[in-house]
């Protein structure tokens, strides 16, 4: 009850508006809390990042909740990613020895491998996950959504709280 | 549509400043976890800390109530320090790196025991990788064993098996190679079948040694030597081929002759192999000293190679980027790589530090010490000096000032040149069992020394023990008659060491270093062997030589016959056809010549 409190002052507060690329950029954009290890720099930019820009923040953190276990999933992948970039790129030698020398870049763990390869997989699949979340809500809201409010359940959750959670995928 | 919420920034902020809040408030914990995480993983075994007080703004570290266990003793602490303060610049931590000017650390007390075990489950990464090394170190050494079990019964020859023995495999494998050879090099002879090829050659000879430009005309001797050197050619192929032969021949021969010659070194291996399962004590007096204090030996050897390999690990030589466990989490921890820059500052810097310590009692080793430390650093090359530790008594309570460490670790160059001097004194020694003679030898109170050299990749040193007094005990004997008899000799001769002496020298590799092991209770004891036992063993020695030799001999002088007949008649007849075909073909070239002067212009014949 408190997270549904929480998302929908959230919404208030932050005025989302609920258009399908917003709710996809949402989706999109909370991914990168799912996918790498939480506790890092980049996730506090892309949390300011979500925040501040006019894209759904419940979206946002719907992306995070969805994306999460597939970041546990996809962990041995992103370490061989990341340790091929570190370790096995010549050329980007150059780049990791100045960053690690550079004040506050080390605080953002890039020379973890899970970290630096769960950040290019996101960066990889942002671009897809934003057009399959758009193309989804969009059709959801064609083909299902008209056809759940009918049903005596959707009523019910209506007059619930969580009616407030459909309500950021509906159209402004 | 607009792109910002400008109304978001105020919850961002408040949202930044409270982590900031949060992290400053829990900064102390961070640091008491950190501190026992890293050094838990460098160790190998548990670090623990009460205490972290940490004032970014004056650069102010305190640790308090740090303790090390001992990963070879989890019941005891490597060290613990009651508190450590460290002065901290602050520049660096904006790169996450730790610079540290001055240390102090207070109270300093070594193996002190610890209320619960101090081993963690499993181990570290680190830890299990380096300890893995060492296991198979000491997996491979064979430590040779003292017993008097075989002593004063009679010599059981039976218990020497042929199939056991090396020789008679080497012997099997050397005479079957000898009939491989002998058949191949038969078959490429009768292959090659020189003789009628010798005796067409001959035939041509004679008939050239008759010819002249008189008796067969120009355009006769023209063909008569155009025939000839169709001859000569194939005479000097066969010749070539039969002289690859021969040297293949020799070739073979002599290898199996060394293999003969080796024979010996493979008796006198089968023979050691023989007398260690007869438990026969050796008469060499150095040889007990690994038997009784090996194990000892390696025990104490273990530590000093755990130690220099985690200090490779931590303080390399080079600057190539290293990969290290990252930090534990619920997601897959992975590999933090540093990536230590030319004209950058190290992750770890340690400038200076000092430490101080006392120990009480009345004891020699009693009063007060001071340690210092300069240039520890985690890229000794970025730091561009090596690490030095000295320590030394600054007052003594009782006894001479005679404690000394220093130790220089260089490895601001491609490869690491370290040395480490230490001498202590008035330390308690341990105590050891000693095989065979059901006794403990307790060193009680002594001096150890250890001299420590690494140069590149190998290591070279010492340990030395020393106890001027030491207490033999020893536990009612489980043997009898000649053997209990023994036993009581070999008992008189040791007890009567109390100045007991031991050295350890290592050398090599570090993964692998050699030992050897000298003491003067081994050689006490083999000189009371070689007294009382000489002709007993003498006459055991020489029956297991005649038994070695029994199941060995027929096998080498059936060898050495087969080798020799091969060389006698292979060699010889390989050898009278290259001859003859070499003498032949001399011949053959001398004669075409002379009778290609004769042909005018020699047309047609090519010289």
């Amino acid at each position: 009850m408190l997270l549904l409190r929480l998302l929908q002052k959230l919404v208030k507060t932050l005025n989302s508006d609920g258009t399908p690329g917003q709710v996809a950029m949402g989706i999109a954009a909370g991914s990168i809390l799912g996918l790498t290890p939480l506790l890092n720099l980049h996730n506090l930019i892309a949390i300011a990042a979500i925040a501040l820009l006019n894209i759904s923040f419940p979206a946002a953190m719907l992306g995070w909740v969805l994306f999460e276990p597939v970041g546990f999933l996809l962990d041995p992948v992103f370490h061989r990613i990341g340790a091929a970039l570190l370790t096995d790129t010549p050329p980007l030698m150059a780049t990791w020895t100045e960053m690690y020398n550079t004040p506050v870049v080390p605080f953002s763990n890039y020379n973890n491998t899970v970290v630096l390869g769960s950040l290019i997989g996101w960066a990889v699949l942002s671009v897809p996950i934003f057009l399959l979340a758009r193309l989804g809500v969009a059709r959801y809201r064609e083909r299902i959504l008209t056809r759940l409010k009918k049903t005596k359940l959707f009523q019910a959750v209506k007059a619930s709280k969580l009616y407030d959670i459909y309500r950021l995928f509906q159209p402004q | 549509m607009k792109i910002f919420r400008w109304k978001a920034i105020i919850p961002i902020v408040l949202v930044l400043l409270s982590v900031a809040a949060i992290w400053i408030l829990l900064l102390d914990t961070i640091v008491e976890r950190t501190v026992e995480r890293i050094g838990t993983e460098i160790v190998g075994a548990r670090v623990e800390l009460d205490e972290a007080d940490v004032r970014l703004t004056e650069g102010f570290v305190a640790l308090r109530g740090l303790r090390v266990t001992n990963p070879d003793a989890p019941m005891t602490n490597l060290f613990e320090a009651s508190e450590i303060i460290a002065d901290l610049r602050m520049v660096p931590l904006l790169e996450k790196k730790i610079y540290i000017d001055t240390v102090a650390v207070r109270e300093l007390r070594f193996g002190t025991a610890r209320e619960t075990s101090g081993a963690i489950e499993g181990s570290t990464q680190t830890n299990r990788a380096i300890r893995n090394q060492i296991d198979a170190w000491t997996d491979q050494i064979r430590i040779p064993e003292f017993s008097l079990e075989g002593l004063g019964q009679a010599v059981n020859v039976d218990a020497i098996r042929p199939e056991s023995l090396q020789t008679p495999m080497i012997v099997r494998e050397l005479i079957s190679a000898a009939d491989t050879s002998r058949a191949e090099w038969e078959t490429r002879l009768t292959e090659l079948n020189p003789a009628p090829a010798i005796d067409s050659g001959r035939a041509l000879l004679e008939r050239l040694q008759t010819a002249s430009l008189t008796s067969l005309g120009v355009t006769g001797l023209v063909q008569t030597l155009r025939s000839a050197r169709t001859v000569q050619g194939d005479i000097e192929s066969l010749a070539q081929n039969v002289g690859q032969l021969d040297d293949r021949v020799r070739e073979g021969v002599g290898s199996l002759r060394d293999q003969l010659n080796n024979l010996s070194t493979a008796r006198d291996r089968d023979l050691a192999f023989a007398r260690s399962l007869l438990r026969i004590p050796s008469l060499d007096g150095p040889d007990l000293s690994p038997s009784i204090f090996g194990t000892f030996a390696v025990s104490a050897i273990r530590p000093l190679l755990y130690w220099t390999k985690v200090a490779e690990r931590y303080v390399p030589s080079g600057l190539d980027p290293r990969r290290r466990p990252g930090p534990q989490r619920l997601r897959m921890a992975g590999e933090d790589v540093s990536f230590p820059g030319v004209g950058a500052l190290p992750k770890f810097t340690l400038a200076f530090g000092e430490a101080t310590l006392e120990l009480g009692g009345t004891g020699v080793s009693a009063g007060a010490y001071a340690a210092r430390l300069t240039g520890l650093s985690s890229a000794p090359r970025l730091h561009g000096a090596p690490l030095r530790v000295t320590a030394s008594r600054t007052a003594a309570a009782v006894g001479p000032t005679d404690l000394s460490v220093d130790a220089v670790a260089d490895r601001t160059g491609e490869s690491p040149n370290d040395s480490v001097r230490v001498n202590v004194a008035g330390i308690s020694l341990p105590s050891l069992e000693i095989p065979g003679l059901n006794a403990t030898l307790d060193l009680g109170t002594g001096t150890s020394r250890l001299s420590f050299e690494r140069t590149g990749g190998a290591i070279t040193g010492s340990w030395q023990w020393r106890a001027a007094s030491a207490n033999w005990t020893r536990q009612p004997s489980q043997s009898a008659g000649i053997a209990a008899r023994v036993e009581d000799l070999l008992w008189s001769a040791a007890s009567a060491v109390r100045d007991v002496e031991l050295e350890v020298r290592f050398s090599g590799d570090p993964d692998g270093p050699n030992l050897s092991v000298r003491s003067n209770v081994g050689s006490a004891i083999s000189r009371s062997i070689r007294q009382q036992l000489s002709q007993e063993i003498a006459a055991a020695e020489a029956q297991v030589r005649a038994e070695v030799n029994r199941l060995v001999g027929d096998g080498i002088a059936t060898a050495q016959e087969r080798v020799a007949a091969l060389e006698q008649e292979i060699v010889g007849r390989v050898n009278t056809q290259r001859t003859a075909l070499d003498d032949l073909r001399t011949q053959l070239q001398e004669r075409i010549r002379e009778l290609t002067r004769l042909v005018p212009g020699g047309i047609g014949i090519d010289d």
